[in-house]
């Protein structure tokens, strides 16, 4: 996609979010970028003629390599440094088990179970970007709790869901129940 | 889907703060773009659930999908990521699929990938524009299927002749047929709803040249023809002569007229 066609994508994306192509709107973005007057006015033109014409017996499109999505920037530790004291401190603030935040920590943990606003509130305390935290936490788990036998590679252990983790962890009650609320 | 219930004031706060307001992009007033508030919800209530849930979840709105999918950007692979992805992808197909039925068959992969594409770039880029996406993704989509057809028409150059259409036996003079044409009930101009609903009514009745015409010259306001090569016009936005305009803007008045008298 070229710098000029993504520009001309844009001021049609605005155009219909904004106005529904108004013919008024229509003018005015024709007015304001009058290199792209023809493209405007045959988009209005097609929105407005425009029906639904159904091919939905099309076969599937081959799967998009979505590879391309991850961020440019190398996955780091966001816990990397912190002192257990901090740990403690912040699994008080997010009102989590130091036993659970420590499970975390080591990825032991399925990202995809673990509530999004855990997710999000752990990376606004580290701070981190929530992706990147997301992306760490979707690793492999960390080697450092394996059973480890020199004959053979050190194994990690399988992961567990948020939920399994919130039922095995001693807790209150009340605690237990408003994770396990949110995890499943 | 279902809303669950907040766990109290922390959790209430936490999740508001972390559905930011949309910040990256400005309309043309200068004001800022801001989620439908049933949108804005649904994300807050989404934040109470892991993302394999949504992922599942048929019911989750796609602008709520699109919302996880700017901000939960790994760094490396993440199945439950991509899941997210490809549901809010698949959706995206569905939908130009339900638009391009008209063009040929060879062209439909094109469009289909095209408009993946345009997505997917975005995506990659974090673009300013995805606040559009977040907050009307339906309407970002058809504009994104739009374009789309018409890049691979001008390719394809798919332009056909206009000088058959015309019908030239039929009377022309019929007030309401003239108020059809012309968007106006009454002498006064039809609202942009009306005007929708006139259109939906009136295109089965019209060629393809026929409607441009009419839209171009009555709904849009374009002169039929200017001396002014550099103006866009009905003529040059239709690739035909300012005659061949009226010719097409004749022959759709004798079709209402004939469509009217036929309701008689």
């Amino acid at each position: 996609m070229t710098d000029r066609s993504e520009e001309l994508t844009n001021i049609l994306l605005e155009l219909a979010a904004d106005s529904d192509v108004s013919p008024e709107a229509v003018r005015l973005a024709m007015a304001e970028h009058p290199h792209h007057a023809m493209e405007i006015a045959a988009f209005a033109l097609e929105w407005h003629l425009d029906q639904e014409t159904d091919a939905r017996d099309d076969v599937p499109l081959p799967g998009a390599d979505l590879a391309r999505l991850w961020r440019d920037a190398a996955v780091c530790d966001p816990f990397e440094g912190k002192s257990p004291q901090e740990l403690k401190s912040l699994a008080q603030q997010l009102d989590l088990p130091i036993a659970i935040l420590r499970q975390i920590c080591r990825r032991m943990i399925d990202a995809a179970t673990i509530p999004l606003i855990l997710i999000g509130d752990i990376a606004r305390h580290l701070p981190v970007e929530t992706g990147a935290l997301f992306g760490y936490l979707e690793l492999e788990p960390s080697l450092a709790n394996t059973e480890y036998r020199s004959s053979q590679p050190p194994q990690a252990l399988a992961k567990i869901s948020f939920a399994t983790a919130v039922r095995i962890t001693p807790m209150s009650d009340e605690l237990r129940e408003k994770w396990l609320t949110l995890a499943e | 889907m279902a809303i669950l219930p907040m766990h109290g004031p922390s959790d209430t706060g936490v999740a508001a703060s972390l559905v930011r307001p949309l910040t990256r992009r400005r309309k043309k007033d200068g004001a800022l773009y801001v989620r439908p508030a049933e949108i804005e919800a649904e994300i807050a209530a989404a934040y109470m659930r892991p993302l394999a849930n949504l992922a599942q979840d048929s019911a989750t709105a796609s602008e709520c999908l699109l919302h996880f999918a700017r901000h939960f950007r790994p760094n490396g692979p993440s199945t439950s990521y991509d899941a997210i992805v490809n549901v809010l992808l698949d959706r995206v197909d569905r939908q130009v699929r339900g638009r391009i039925g008209g063009i040929p068959a060879h062209r439909r992969r094109d469009v289909r990938e095209r408009v993946r594409d345009e997505l997917l770039v975005r995506l990659v880029g974090g673009t300013d524009v995805l606040d559009i996406f977040e907050c009307r993704f339906a309407m970002a989509i058809r504009a994104l299927t739009i374009d789309a057809i018409r890049h691979f028409g001008r390719i394809d150059g798919a332009e056909v002749s206009a000088e058959g259409l015309v019908r030239p036996d039929s009377d022309d003079s019929a007030e309401d047929v003239m108020g059809a044409i012309l968007f106006k009930r009454d002498g006064v101009r039809m609202s942009e709803a009306e005007i929708k609903l006139e259109l939906t009514r009136l295109r089965p009745l019209l060629t393809e040249k026929q409607a441009k015409a009419m839209v171009s010259v009555h709904y849009l306001g374009l002169k039929e023809e200017s001396i002014d090569p550099d103006e866009v016009t009905a003529a040059t936005l239709m690739g035909i002569t300012g005659r061949m305009v009226r010719v097409h803007l004749k022959a759709a008045i004798d079709a209402i007229a004939k469509h009217m008298e036929s309701e008689l």
